[in-house]
């Protein structure tokens, strides 16, 4: 805000006069070294606007403080949501619908919808070490019964994206015995924590043995840090999955520049900046980054269908904690 | 007593000051519940609150005993201990513990205790030990820094007449130091309950899992999650009316003793006692050593080539000058009104406390809220006005006592010497306090350099502190950056630790 003033007060008039199109995103899609500062530079370059992103410790921060801003909200677009929220912002009402080409998508799922734009997709998975993990467990069956040495950590599904996404996961693979499945596995559960960070950080430090995270994970170490030593576990079930999503607001002040800015998410120049800027999926068919699919992706994957999730979430998630020993 | 008393400041000051605070309390508790529309009452009959009421006040209070029985231990043993064998910069380094990053303490202490650490505990670290470790780690320094400072005003003739009778020191700590020590342990009793009751990403982490969860979480849920902003404002309003009664009991004073000749020589310095705090200590420096192990490397100084690092940094720097500079200056000013005796004052005098007894998410809602309609409120003014109530409980704590026995000793002076205004801040208010004031600022300097809980809901890409990089680095599998971001939080600390605890020192034996 305060730079948008300083720089308006050196600007010549004809550059106050750019189109502000502000983005509310999660932080690590905006931080500088996500993917946000190559999309930026490239809308920009066609635009003839101002893009500027705001951010949110999370995405259902991001739509909560939306919420909260009702109409008085500088956000044009949310980018950041994902299937297993997108009822959840469906049911405000405060979201457009728009066409965009849709044909230009290439999801292994089918994808219909005039309000939601897909921007990329990420697979939940076990990571682990493999020096430090001979023999990782190959279904979610199999997390039932592990030795006793061996640990892993998971998140809060009440804050955490992956955590949603493996209790909806258990719930679909296990139905009515998902209860008996938490229990099970409870003992080798380290610990469940409030976000993916902890987690995270939990298993490079060695803490745990696995650590539920995304499949593109160990692509991240292997291209940014040059480690190999990182994989992620197949389950025979499947994979669970979420496609993350941006909307554009009603109530925006730049609807035509917003329904650029969809279009574009589905083109070269934003989708280029998705596999090593946010270590998730394209939704566009285009080339991958060396060394990025050393795994085969699981493919189809599944994917909690948004409506249901809306109806069944609170109970799914109670059914967890009680089960886990709340 | 207060009109009788010419010689201070003048009441209408602090009382402005604690209005507006109460005003501020009562505008974001306003702000919430009207955002929230009805409460639902019969949520606080509901089994799920009366658990997490339940675990909360049990996992409390066994918090704040154990820190204040090892707070106990350490400044026992650090007052007996041979000083030549404990370095003045282990104490300044074990201050900096409590404003570290929540998550950085979690991490070092599972680097320390987990089961690849040196000090790996039997049993496994998580679970409500974990709990309890992490909160003593956290606590027990600030415990034991507060009653070093109170033990070194023992008058130097009582402390000659023990070693003449040949008393050992147990006999003497019962004799000299035990009465200077109940009521502050008593009041720091309640501040550590209050810091635990509303802890959130420890008691998740290490907790095993979600059975220890605060009425933080709950509220996390009701914001974040269910969007029932009704239950927000009624888990709001229940905690406060449970911790207001524990707030108006912290507020008061320690009985202090008037006499303040003081010494910091101990009555016979024993070896073994160094010995053994450096033992107890060890619990502290092996997590820190982990810190220090993960953030040295290629990346410590490389971390400053990046541009958000040196923003980042810049930012966090002015945050945390004018956030403890407001919170000495308003403590101060507050300080003043402890003079008076009457019951609205006390009352008042409540909402010193308002940043332990309203959950800093409902502050941050509450400030959102207002920033939405009156549009005056930009995430900098969030950041300060949350940083500073959250600073005041600490600086108070350490400030006001000394106030109290300061006024008690100059105000009859000052009405003879009509010394007043400016004139008296000057010449008698500055040099006396001065040690106190430079030792809280340097807390508040800490503690809002690390923290960052209101700043996720205001974020903007232009207002980006050194611990809300921290996280986001953490968050996005940078964690050698995070950890030597870490070190340099820490560091410069340490350093101003070491400062303010010679200032402390040098005053109190001069």
């Amino acid at each position: 805000m305060k730079k948008t003033l300083a720089m308006s007060l050196m600007l010549p008039l004809a550059a106050i006069a750019k189109p502000v199109l502000t983005v509310s995103t999660y932080d690590a899609f905006a931080a500088d070294w996500g993917p946000a500062p190559a999309i930026e530079k490239a809308f920009e370059a066609q635009c003839d606007c101002d893009l500027q992103f705001v951010t949110g410790e999370s995405s259902i921060g991001l739509l909560r403080k939306v919420q909260l801003e009702g109409d008085s909200t500088d956000t044009d677009i949310i980018l950041g949501l994902d299937t297993n929220t997108m009822e959840l912002a469906r049911e405000t009402g405060l979201f457009a619908t728009h066409d965009w080409p849709q044909d230009a998508l290439e999801l292994p799922v089918e994808w219909s919808e005039s309000t939601f734009v897909p921007f990329d997709y990420s697979i939940f998975a076990f990571v682990y070490q493999k020096d430090r993990l001979a023999t990782p467990p190959t279904s979610l069956e199999a997390l039932r019964s592990l030795p006793e040495d061996v640990k892993f950590v998971i998140q809060d599904p009440r804050s955490s994206t992956p955590g949603l996404g493996l209790v909806l996961w258990v719930k679909s693979v296990y139905g009515d015995d998902a209860a008996q499945f938490w229990a099970d596995a409870a003992d080798s559960i380290l610990t469940v924590t409030p976000g993916w960070s902890e987690a995270y950080n939990l298993f490079l430090q060695g803490e745990a043995d696995m650590a539920l995270s995304y499949t593109t994970s160990p692509a991240y170490h292997r291209i940014a840090e040059g480690d190999d030593r990182f994989a992620w576990a197949p389950f025979a079930e499947g994979h669970q999955g979420q496609i993350e999503v941006a909307a554009a607001l009603k109530s925006s002040d730049q609807p035509a520049l917003a329904a650029q800015f969809l279009n574009f998410i589905v083109s070269p120049g934003f989708q280029d900046a998705i596999p090593t800027g946010n270590w998730a999926y394209p939704v566009i068919a285009m080339d991958m980054p060396e060394n990025f699919d050393v795994q085969p992706r699981p493919e189809p994957f599944r994917l909690a269908d948004p409506k249901r999730v809306e109806a069944e979430r609170e109970a799914v998630i109670a059914e967890f904690l009680s089960a886990i020993g709340q | 007593m207060v009109n009788n008393l010419s010689g201070w400041h003048g009441a209408t000051l602090p009382r402005v000051a604690y209005a507006v605070l109460w005003g501020l309390v009562l505008l974001v508790l306003g702000a919430v519940v009207f955002a929230g529309g009805a409460l639902p009452w019969g949520y606080l009959a509901g089994d799920e609150f009366q658990r997490l009421l339940g675990q909360t006040v049990l996992q409390a209070a066994l918090s704040a005993s154990l820190s204040v029985a090892v707070g106990l231990l350490l400044a026992y043993l650090r007052h007996h201990a041979d000083p030549r064998w404990v370095p003045g910069g282990l104490t300044a380094l074990l201050n900096t513990v409590p404003v570290m990053p929540t998550l950085v303490v979690v991490l070092m202490i599972v680097a320390a205790f987990g089961r690849q650490g040196w000090l790996s505990m039997p049993g496994g670290l998580f679970g409500l030990s974990g709990i309890l470790l992490a909160h003593v780690f956290l606590n027990a320094p600030w415990v034991a820094s507060q009653l070093a400072l109170q033990w070194r005003r023992v008058p130097v003739n009582q402390q000659r007449l023990v070693v003449q009778l040949g008393l050992g020191h147990w006999r003497a700590f019962l004799l000299l130091l035990w009465p200077r020590t109940q009521s502050l342990l008593v009041v720091q009793w309640w501040l550590v309950f209050l810091l635990c009751f509303t802890s959130f990403a420890i008691v998740l982490v290490l907790g095993g899992g979600p059975k220890w969860a605060t009425l933080e979480v709950a509220l996390f849920q009701a914001i974040k999650l269910d969007f029932d902003l009704g239950r927000a404002a009624l888990l709001a309003l229940a905690q406060l009316a449970i911790l207001a009664p524990l707030a108006w009991f912290g507020s008061k004073s320690p009985a202090l003793v008037s006499v303040d000749r003081s010494s910091s020589v101990s009555v016979s310095p024993s070896r073994w006692c160094a010995l053994l705090y450096w033992a107890l200590v060890s619990a502290w420096l092996v997590p820190m050593a982990a810190l220090a192990w993960r953030g040295i490397g290629a990346q410590t100084l490389a971390v400053w080539s990046q541009p958000a690092v040196q923003n980042a940094a810049i930012t966090s720097l002015w945050v945390g000058l004018v956030c403890a500079t407001t919170v000495v200056a308003l403590a101060w000013v507050l300080g003043q009104l402890r003079r008076s005796q009457s019951p609205l004052d006390r009352a008042l005098s409540l909402s010193a406390w308002v940043a332990f007894m309203l959950p800093m998410q409902v502050l941050a809602l509450g400030l959102f809220l207002l920033a939405r309609s009156g549009g005056w409120m930009s995430s900098a003014v969030a950041v300060m006005v949350s940083n500073v109530l959250l600073c005041l409980p600490f600086v108070g704590a350490v400030l006001w006592p000394a106030m109290d026995r300061h006024h008690a000793r100059s105000d009859r002076l000052c009405v003879q010497w009509r010394l007043r205004g400016w004139l008296r801040i000057q010449r008698l208010d500055w040099p006396v306090l001065r040690p106190m004031l430079v030792w809280g600022w340097v807390f508040a300097f800490g503690l809002s350099l690390g923290d960052f809980g209101v700043v996720a809901l205001f974020g903007s890409q232009d207002f980006q502190t050194l611990p809300y990089l921290l996280y986001q680095k953490l968050g996005s599998y940078r964690s050698h950056d995070a950890f030597a971001l870490a070190l340099w939080l820490w560091l410069p600390l340490w350093a101003l630790f070491a400062i303010a605890q010679r200032i402390r020192s040098a005053h109190a034996t001069g």
